[in-house]
Order: structure tokens, then C-alpha cells, then sequence
């Protein structure tokens, strides 16, 4: 696995959250992997169609979480201005604010399925 | 099972999140050490925690959850005081300060932050569960050491009377007296009170610790004596004016030497004592000795004494006399052929004199 190059394709800092599994290139991969098929983001996707706004945040913040842990920062990012849009009551931003979310985790998505 | 009481059971971890890959990335952090757990909800969790508390050593508590969110859950734990032995860790991307109070408020350990760093959730958990074990090993051993500062109370407690009984039976000896007689006064005190309180419970109650007090008590009632001389205490015929007010001292002469006990007013045994000893002679119509106290002027313990002393005196043989039968013994006193006592006690007596008289010997009851 090519941190340097996944990080690049990601434009995400991978290399520190490898470094909080104490560089344990393996698992890392694996738990990245996982990722590919994890169900939030579907789940948010839907909620956005909804316009469901607890579901949003709910999802958003859930997303927020994985997407941080996994060090896949510009996803956690996003998800968390989604998370404050509803909170913060300006809900009609959410749509736009997802169309944004939606083109990085595609991005992200590709990189992964490329990885070896 | 070790001394401190210390189970060394295999413990778990159960980690709470709804999301697979949070919960993939805690289980590496835990793997190897501890049995792992996995929930992926608040309800699943409280099931888990509830089918065996004490096997769970730490719970790692995802906050945002379908069915029943960490917040929920805590509070749960919270109010059945499970928070105080098992470690409830938040972990969430959430950390907005209100959710931090409420989580510390309702006992969180810890407040963990998404993304997590696991080698330092392991430290942090590590070193609360420690903390947890450490508080759980000294409360067993306290809780040991209390049962054996118990159990040695109740042993002095056992040698004291032993010793007040040996004393007391010591000195009867000199008038005639034998051990037995020092142990049935004890006893005889005893069901007199149980009595009372059996047929008059508005008027006299005693808790049963306070009956076994007096009723040791009852035992040095006659320590005086030993200060009586040998003459006139063991008088074979009947005593001349002079002679009955020195033996009426014994009374006051018991009282002086319980006050020189140390610790004498500490302790309500003495004082119960002092009382028997004192007025253990006094009669219901006011005509006793040494301060002519009438009726209900002399405390109950001290009447109890009065007329169990009389009640043994009777069914025991004597120098001078037989031993009476009981139902004998009790028409004397009741006739009042043998001082005056409160009719409350002579209708006890009536009642153990019954008793004893249904003492199965072989018979039926």
C-alpha cells in the first residue's frame, strides 16, 4: 500500500491516522477497505432525499466519526458543516453542502478501489 | 478466591457503536488483553451488561446510536449505581461542551474524542480499570477486616461477662451461695423482662440487647455482701436489730465498689448494676431498704431483681429451710408473705411459674 500515493488520490492525510494505529500498515488497509463498503454514507444520501433532518444529522455526525478515525479528513470535514448547517438551523444548506460531500467521498471511493 | 477477596474472572470489554469500522478499530486497540464484547446499540449493550456485570471491566460508549443513544444508556447505568463499579468510557466525534458535562454528570469516566489515538484510549482505559480493581480489592479487605474486628468484639464482649460471673459467683460463695444461684437470677431476670414486655408491651419494652445487659447486670447484685462480716452473714438464726441494719449495708457497699470500676459511668452496664445493687431490697409498698422507694419509684430492672432473688431463695433448699416447690414458692409471694412487689410482676410469675410446670420431663406439653 503507497500512503504517499493514496494521499495524494485522496487528498487526505493518511499518513497521520497510520501513524494512531501505530503504523500498522496492514490493519490500516483493511479497516480502509471496509470503508468502501460501509453503509452511512447511502444512508445519509437518503435521508438528504428525505429531508429528514434528524436523520441527516444523525448520519452526518456517524460519517463524521468513521471518516475521522479513518483519517479521511476532507469527508470528516464536510460531514461536520452538514452536522452544524441542521443545528445550527439553516437546514436549506444541507443539499448544496451534501453535493460537496458527495464529489469527495466519490473521490475517495475511487482511490480505495484502486488500492492493491 | 485470593484473600482480599479478589476474583481474578476473566474480564471483558464491551465496546458500543453502531458503525463497523469504529468498532473494528476499538477491537484492535483491545485485542490480545481481554475477552471483547461488541454492541451495536444502547439496548444490546444494557442486555450484555445486565446478563453479567461483574465480568464487564470497561465500557467504550459510542454516543450517536440508533434504538438507544450512549446519553440513554449512561443514564441508565447511571441510576442503577453501575457507573460506581464498572468504567463507562464516551467515545465520539461529538465533544460539544454539553454533551461533555452531561456525560461526566452522569458518571463517565472519560470523554474520548473521535478520531481516536488507540494506543492512548488504551492507556486511558487501562489505567481507569486498574483504578476500579484497586478500589474493589481494599473494599473486600476492609469488609474482611471489619468481620474480624467484629468477631474479637464479641469475644471480649463474651470474656467480660465470663469475668463479671466468676467475680460475683466468688463472693456468693462466702454466704452459702453457689454458682448456679448467680446464673439463675441471671436467667430468671431475663424471662421476667420478656414477660413483661410480652404482656404489657405499651407499658415496658426492651430491645433483647438491652435484656441480655441487665440481666448480667443482675449478677452482682449482692457484691456488697462481701463486705458484710462473716458473723452476721452467715447467721444461722435469726438477726438482732444491730445486726440487720449492718447487713442492710451491703446494698450501699455494693454500689461504692461498682463506682470504683473505671470506666464505670461509660458503660450502661454499670449502671444498670448500681441501680440492682442499690435497690434490689426496696418493696412495693415503700417499706424497703436502703431508700424506702415506693411502687414505681424503683426502677423496673431493679424490682425484677427483687423478686427473682426472693422467687430462687424459696425453690432453693437452705440451712434453714427445705426447698419450696414453685407453685408453693408463688402463693407466698402472691399472698405477700414474703415482701411486697408490683402485682405487673407477680402476674409474671404466674405465667413462668406456668411454664415450668409444662417443662416437658418425658411428658406432654
Amino acid at each position: 500500500m503507497d500512503i504517499q500515493k493514496l494521499s495524494e488520490e485522496t487528498g487526505c492525510n493518511l499518513q497521520a491516522a497510520l501513524g494512531r494505529l501505530n503504523g500498522m500498515e496492514a490493519l490500516y488497509g483493511r479497516l480502509l477497505k471496509k470503508f468502501i463498503d460501509d453503509p452511512t454514507f447511502q444512508e445519509l444520501k437518503e435521508a438528504v432525499k428525505a429531508e429528514d433532518l434528524k436523520a441527516i444529522e444523525t448520519k452526518a455526525h456517524t460519517l463524521k466519526g468513521t471518516a475521522a478515525n479513518l483519517g479521511l479528513d476532507i469527508l470528516s470535514e464536510k460531514s461536520h458543516e452538514i452536522v452544524c448547517a441542521v443545528r445550527e438551523g439553516r437546514p436549506e444548506e444541507t443539499e448544496a453542502l451534501f453535493a460537496e460531500c458527495e464529489a469527495r467521498y466519490e473521490r475517495i471511493l475511487a482511490a480505495l478501489r484502486r488500492m492493491e | 478466591m485470593r484473600e482480599d477477596g479478589f476474583d481474578e474472572e476473566k474480564s471483558a470489554v464491551l465496546i458500543v457503536d453502531d458503525n463497523e469500522i469504529n468498532r473494528m478499530i476499538l477491537c484492535e486497540t483491545f485485542k490480545g488483553r481481554d475477552e471483547i464484547l461488541e454492541a451495536e446499540n444502547g439496548e444490546e449493550a444494557l442486555a450484555l451488561i445486565r446478563r453479567n456485570p461483574g465480568s464487564i471491566s470497561a465500557v467504550l460508549l459510542d454516543i450517536v446510536m440508533p434504538k438507544m443513544d450512549g446519553l440513554a444508556l449512561l443514564e441508565i447505568l447511571n441510576r442503577e449505581g453501575l457507573t460506581e463499579t464498572i468504567p463507562v468510557f464516551l467515545i465520539t466525534a461529538d465533544t460539544s461542551e454539553q454533551n461533555m458535562q452531561r456525560g461526566y454528570q452522569l458518571g463517565a469516566m472519560d470523554i474520548i474524542e473521535k478520531p481516536i489515538v488507540p494506543y492512548f484510549v488504551k492507556k486511558r482505559v487501562e489505567s481507569v480499570v486498574e483504578l476500579f480493581r484497586a478500589r474493589k480489592r481494599l473494599s473486600n479487605t476492609v469488609d474482611l477486616q471489619h468481620q474480624q474486628l467484629l468477631a474479637q468484639e464479641l469475644e471480649i464482649y463474651e470474656l467480660n461477662n465470663a469475668i463479671i460471673e466468676t467475680l460475683s459467683t466468688a463472693i456468693e460463695f462466702r454466704s452459702g451461695e453457689s454458682g448456679a444461684h448467680v446464673k439463675r437470677i441471671k436467667e430468671l431476670t431475663g424471662l421476667f423482662l420478656r414477660e413483661l414486655c410480652r404482656m404489657n408491651p405499651e407499658k415496658y419494652q426492651f430491645e433483647e440487647e438491652e435484656i441480655e445487659m441487665i440481666s448480667a447486670a443482675a449478677i452482682m447484685h449482692d457484691v456488697g455482701k462481701i463486705a458484710i462480716p462473716d458473723q452476721i452473714l452467715n447467721k444461722p438464726g435469726k438477726l438482732t436489730k444491730e445486726e440487720f441494719e449492718v447487713m442492710k449495708q451491703h446494698t450501699l457497699k455494693g454500689c461504692e465498689i461498682l463506682q470504683q470500676i473505671p470506666k464505670y459511668h461509660a458503660n450502661p452496664l454499670y449502671r444498670y448494676a448500681y441501680d440492682i445493687c442499690r435497690h434490689h431490697h426496696e418493696r412495693w409498698d415503700g417499706r424497703g431498704y436502703p431508700d424506702g422507694l415506693k411502687g414505681e419509684e424503683t426502677a423496673v430492672w431493679s424490682q425484677v431483681v427483687a423478686i427473682a432473688d426472693v422467687f430462687d431463695a424459696l425453690t432453693n433448699k437452705r440451712v434453714y429451710k427445705p426447698a419450696f416447690s414453685v407453685e408453693k414458692a408463688f402463693s407466698m409471694i402472691e399472698n405477700g408473705e414474703c415482701g411486697a412487689f408490683n402485682p405487673d410482676l407477680t402476674a409474671c410469675l404466674k405465667e413462668i411459674v406456668r411454664d415450668m410446670g409444662e417443662l416437658p420431663s418425658g411428658g406432654t406439653s
